[in-house]
């Protein structure tokens, strides 16, 4: 700690404290574009992922609803075709029933 | 020039032999649908009866065998009010198509009504059925395009209703 021993010497010491001392050359630039760069780049970042993000869950929204939508006319459409195909074995069946019931008993008149 | 005109004339007799033997429900008959008090309309190909056989459940794994080998399914079925709704030359335009590559297995007559069951050979097996019945008020025409052998037919004997084919 500076001692001091007479009043004036304060004065003395204070001005030279607050002496006025340049900054080194190109020190003004690097401080604007160090402020002007750093914290703007990092918004920009943030929204760049977020535009992102937001683009990957539409995609994957969309893309989900379509194959959902596919997947359930694929499934009516089958179950459509399960009855439609039991359907006509019935009706080939019933026929058939039928022309066997003929035949047997045609073949029992004849016993 | 003759090798040429022979195997041009082979092919064209195989050609036509492949087309007596694909059958088609004649447009006559599908228009009987508009007099019809109820009609059933089926026309499966290939795909939609793969589809098919994807949802078919656990004790219809018979059905989804037979149906897993067949090419098509045709039916059309018709239920009048009144007796003269359809005519002779209305079945005799499905019988026409049946002359060739056909071979009629069962004809049977009693009471107005008159089924006749159709078979295509495809090398030693069943190529396809159509059963043809004709009653006072009802019409009904199917056709199984594709393999069927008679012991698959057995094996459906009791299921749906489907007898097993007498031999």
């Amino acid at each position: 700690m500076m001692r001091l021993q007479k009043p004036h010497e304060l004065d003395d010491a204070l001005r030279e404290a607050f002496r006025r001392v340049d900054p080194p050359p190109g020190f003004a630039d690097r401080v604007v574009r160090r402020a002007s760069q750093s914290p703007v780049r990092t918004t920009i970042g943030t929204r760049a992922w977020l535009r992102w993000a937001a683009a990957a869950v539409l995609v994957m929204a969309v893309s989900g609803g379509l194959w959902y939508r596919a997947e359930e006319r694929r499934r009516v459409e089958g179950e459509e075709a399960r009855r439609q195909v039991l359907l006509s074995l019935q009706i080939a069946g019933s026929k058939l029933n039928a022309v066997q019931m003929k035949i047997n008993r045609h073949e029992e008149s004849r016993q | 020039m003759k090798p040429i005109i022979g195997a041009a004339a082979l092919t064209l007799a195989f050609s036509s032999n492949l087309l007596a033997q694909s059958f088609q429900i004649p447009d006559r008959i599908e228009q009987l649908a508009p007099k019809a008090r109820e009609s059933v309309n089926i026309t499966l190909d290939g795909p939609l009866l793969q589809l098919a056989s994807q949802f078919m459940g656990a004790n219809e794994q018979e059905v989804k065998q037979l149906v897993s080998n067949l090419k098509a399914v045709h039916v059309r079925s018709f239920e009048f009010d009144r007796e003269g709704q359809f005519s002779d030359a209305d079945v005799e335009s499905v019988r026409v198509q049946l002359r060739t590559g056909w071979s009629r297995i069962i004809d049977t007559r009693e009471e107005g009504e008159h089924v006749e069951i159709y078979v295509k050979r495809d090398k030693e097996q069943l190529g396809g059925v159509v059963i043809l019945s004709a009653e006072r008020r009802e019409l009904a025409i199917v056709h199984i395009d594709g393999p069927i052998n008679l012991k698959q037919l057995s094996l459906l004997g009791g299921h749906l209703g489907i007898p097993v084919i007498p031999r």
